[in-house]
């Protein structure tokens, strides 16, 4: 095969030389990563928007998809269905303007969330899949100008930087039969992992000379480690042509936490431990073909985040965290020559409202609010091989009023499936 | 359709397959990676709980648990073989110079070689003068040099400028052996006629010539041996340590350009009438020279009266301050190691002053002797050079500070092993400070005289001024 071109005597394989350009490029441009919204700088970090692109453009509903050429791995029981090995890739790319009282900001970020494979071990009946998916990040920082007290007759000024990042994911290992025409079930054993680190920095700036500031610039960092595991089960209903369901459920299990507390500079440091009893994770969704080539569906998400147990912090900021969407499909056509016709399209909304409360008159802080609406259609691949699938969304988080903090949030979602008959 | 044209018609989808794909992934990398953020300001800040509990808390610490002022010799120069030759007393030090001479010279082949040394040469008739002359490096002359290098008498330097010479025999010629170190050194005995006849003239000159009698050098050729002289002040003299030119003197950039043929080190410069070729002066050289440092000035062994950096005759103070006023696990921000030198009493010219983290093993008693090679510990077992500064002058610069912050830290982070103290060197050449500085601080003597812990004012005493931060979790989950 040429290296050049892709090409192969072969049919079907320039889709993964193609693939593998893409996803090295998607890396690339994730690398200049900044800055999420200032909502990610409390408590347990933002839910991240691990849907595919395809899944993004109709709002974020995917529980009862069954589509074998574009699977999606929402819910794993979908998945019995396969008749290739798929390999997905998502990447986003957000602009965010935040707002607060202090004035506004705007940020990029470039995030890779999911990356999933799945084989089939019996054609349309047993799949197995695995994958990684970043499902919460903490990603911003903040600078203020501070004086400090007049020490040794200096009047010392700089600022002090904090700066918090971190992510939680989980690596999904799990296995999706089809036990009945129409009925599937479907399992994984979760690996949770992931950290967290905030840093507080003291940059004394003011007096210096030409060898740098007089003062030796303090630096806080607190890192946490988490790991544990967590199951899923799911189930799709797909009864009728035009009427598919499906749920799944994690029920609630323990994430352990080790904290690291250092001051660099200072060989001394704090180390201990808390555990996270992190509440069952129930999800749920319906598919229906009322005509043609056009799908409607709706998903919910609810987890109980007010039985959460762990830091102090945390808790008294928790609430029940839920979520609805829905949206339109237009599935793609095969008409020759159809043209812009053939494109699918896709329309959706969603709202959400975050696990912990930020701002506000109460100490619990106030709800944080999620809407967002989105566009996207897809390329599919030659052969049916596979999918480039696309979606734009616009959100709003919190409100200046309610909050102190509002975000805008503008999304590209690039998601690329690949199908392969590998054996 | 014929198949070639399918194969075409395939091949063309995949161009523009590719082709959208590409052109996907670039937007992605322009809309996502060309995008930068901006940089993090107050938006957010509400949320932030997080801070470093204690910032910037000053704490002053003047208690010295250990002190020393080590007596640090140099075995490679010692006394007789330094670059300079004191004369003169000066806050409690006191020299005089010595140098021997060999009348030997002319009967180093026997019989004499009569056409070098001819019977006539060095006849009381033939000799015009006979001076004995000294030179001062640029630092210790009385006038500064207007733009052609004479003195200008309008501009003194503040060195002594009126000096009363005395110059007389030694009983028998020094013994270099004993003018090796300080402290004990004596001057052998005299003889009392003065040989000088200018003794009651005050000498201001840079380069003085001092007069002799003819009769006294040639007494001593005909003896044909060695002989010693001292060189000594009368105590009308201006108060002062003069440094002159030694035998051993290498660094001449120290010196105002002299004429061609000058020679540094204490020596004769004899005048002919009549000389066996064309030049009419015979100039002899010392076989020894030194200076006598008989009297030394006195180094508080309790930093209470003070303590000094003596450079010369060595001696660098250590101490090792009480940190115990630290909270555990404290960040230093800043640690100034703070001295006061009394101008008032201090002397010598610029020096460079180098600060050394020493180990508490190394202290030594108050008076403890250290080769100078000591301080330099390659591996860093015992001492870590932690900075110093230049261009310091002992009559101007009073309250000296020295950053030490990153010592502290080591220090109380028990990087080593065992307690460290500081100590306080000249610019010696294995420092940085030493590497800018013209001359080893064997070359010149100069004292600082710091304040000591009993300063009347507090300000004076020597301090550390600490500057910290401390984050409390440390504090109670520590390990």
């Amino acid at each position: 095969m040429s290296l050049l071109t892709g090409r192969s005597k072969y049919p079907g394989t320039r889709c993964p030389l193609t693939l593998a350009l893409l996803l090295v490029l998607v890396v690339m441009a994730a690398l200049p990563a900044a800055a999420q919204t200032p909502f990610a700088l409390s408590n347990i970090g933002q839910r991240t928007a691990t849907d595919d692109a395809r899944m993004v453009g109709r709002g974020g509903w995917g529980m009862a998809v069954t589509d074998s050429l574009n699977p999606g791995f929402k819910n794993l029981a979908s998945l019995s269905s396969l008749r290739h090995l798929v390999l997905k890739f998502t990447a986003y790319g957000d602009r965010m303007e935040s707002k607060d009282i202090n004035g506004e900001r705007f940020n990029t970020r470039v995030l890779a969330p999911d990356v999933r494979v799945a084989g089939t071990v019996i054609k349309n009946r047993l799949a197995l899949s695995a994958g990684l998916v970043v499902h919460r990040t903490t990603q911003y920082n903040t600078l203020t100008d501070t004086t400090w007290a007049e020490v040794w007759g200096d009047s010392i000024t700089g600022n002090e930087q904090f700066h918090r990042i971190g992510n939680r994911f989980r690596v999904p290992i799990g296995a999706a039969l089809k036990i009945l025409p129409g009925l599937s079930v479907s399992g994984s054993v979760n690996i949770e992992a992931g950290s967290l680190k905030a840093t507080v920095t003291n940059f004394f700036t003011n007096p210096s000379d030409i060898q740098g500031p007089f003062y030796q610039t303090n630096v806080k960092e607190t890192y946490d480690e988490f790991h544990g595991t967590s199951q899923t089960w799911g189930i799709l209903l797909d009864p009728f042509k035009w009427f598919q369901v499906g749920a799944s459920w994690t029920p609630a299990h323990r994430l352990e936490a080790d904290r690291k507390v250092t001051h660099f500079g200072v060989s001394g440091r704090a180390a201990s431990s808390y555990t996270m009893q992190m509440p069952d994770e129930y999800m749920a969704g319906v598919q229906l073909r009322p005509i043609g080539r056009w799908r409607l569906g709706a998903d919910g998400h609810f987890q109980p985040f007010s039985e959460f147990t762990g830091p102090e912090e945390w808790m008294a900021d928790m609430e029940d965290e839920y979520g609805f969407s829905a949206g339109l499909e237009r599935m793609k056509g095969y008409a020759r020559r159809g043209g812009m016709s053939n494109l699918p399209i896709r329309v959706g909304v969603s709202y959400k409202r975050w696990a912990y409360g930020v701002g506000g008159p109460d100490d619990k802080g106030a709800m944080i609010e999620e809407k967002t609406i989105s566009i996207g259609t897809g390329f599919p691949f030659r052969q049916n091989l596979g999918e480039l699938d696309v979606a734009v969304s616009y959100g709003l988080i919190g409100e200046l009023e309610k909050n102190d903090l509002e975000s805008e949030v503008w999304r590209l979602t690039i998601s690329v499936t690949g199908l392969e008959r590998w054996w | 359709m014929k198949p070639t044209t399918v194969q075409s018609s395939r091949r063309s989808h995949r161009g523009v397959g590719l082709a959208l794909m590409s052109a996907l992934a670039v937007l992605l990398i322009l809309a996502a990676g060309g995008c930068t953020s901006d940089q993090p300001n107050l938006v957010g800040t509400g949320l932030v709980t997080d801070h470093v509990d204690t910032v910037l808390f000053p704490l002053g610490v003047d208690e010295v648990l250990k002190y020393s002022a080590l007596k640090v010799e140099n075995p490679d120069i010692l006394v007789h073989e330094q670059e300079l030759v004191y004369l003169g007393e000066q806050r409690g030090t006191k020299s005089s110079i010595m140098a021997n001479f060999d009348f030997s010279f002319a009967w180093n082949t026997v019989p004499r070689d009569p056409v070098a040394f001819p019977d006539s040469l060095f006849t009381v008739e033939n000799i015009k003068s006979v001076k004995f002359s000294l030179v001062k490096p640029r630092y210790y002359q009385a006038f500064i040099r207007d733009p052609d290098g004479n003195p200008d008498r309008d501009d003194p330097t503040g060195q002594p400028v009126d000096l009363y010479y005395l110059i007389k025999q030694l009983e028998a010629p020094f013994e270099p052996a004993d003018y090796t170190g300080w402290g004990g050194n004596v001057v052998p005995p005299v003889l009392p006629p003065l040989l000088n006849t200018d003794f009651q003239d005050p000498n201001q000159s840079d380069e003085p010539f001092l007069r002799m009698r003819a009769e006294d050098f040639v007494r001593w050729f005909e003896a044909a041996e060695p002989i010693g002289i001292i060189v000594q002040l009368d105590a009308l003299s201006d108060a002062g340590l003069v440094g002159f030119g030694s035998r051993d003197t290498k660094k001449v950039s120290e010196f105002s350009a002299l004429a061609v043929g000058t020679v540094l080190a204490p020596n004769f410069v004899v005048e002919f009438n009549d000389f066996v070729d064309q030049n009419d002066f015979y100039l002899m050289e010392p076989y020894a020279d030194t200076s006598t440092f008989d009297e030394v000035s006195v180094v508080p062994a309790d930093l209470d009266g003070g303590f000094v950096l003596r450079t010369g005759l060595r001696s660098y103070p250590t101490l090792l301050f009480d940190l115990s006023g630290l909270p555990p696990h404290a960040f230093i921000n800043r640690a100034l190691l703070s001295v006061t030198n009394d101008t008032t009493v201090s002397f010598g010219p610029l020096s460079s002053i180098a600060v050394l983290e020493w180990d508490e093993t190394r202290f030594g008693d108050p008076f403890a002797t250290i080769p100078v090679n000591d301080l330099s510990d390659l591996h860093d077992r015992y001492s870590f050079h932690i900075t110093g500064q230049n261009s310091l002058d002992p009559g101007y610069n009073a309250n000296i500070q020295f950053d030490v912050t990153q010592a502290i830290l080591r220090i109380i982070n028990q990087v080593y092993y065992g307690t460290r103290g500081l100590i306080l060197t000249g610019g010696e050449d294995f420092f940085p400070e030493g590497r800018s500085s013209p001359v080893n601080p064997d070359f010149y003597y100069r004292e600082f005289r710091f304040f000591g812990a009993a300063a009347a004012d507090s300000v004076h005493r020597p301090q550390l001024k600490i500057t910290y931060s401390v984050v409390e979790d440390l504090e109670e989950g520590g390990q």
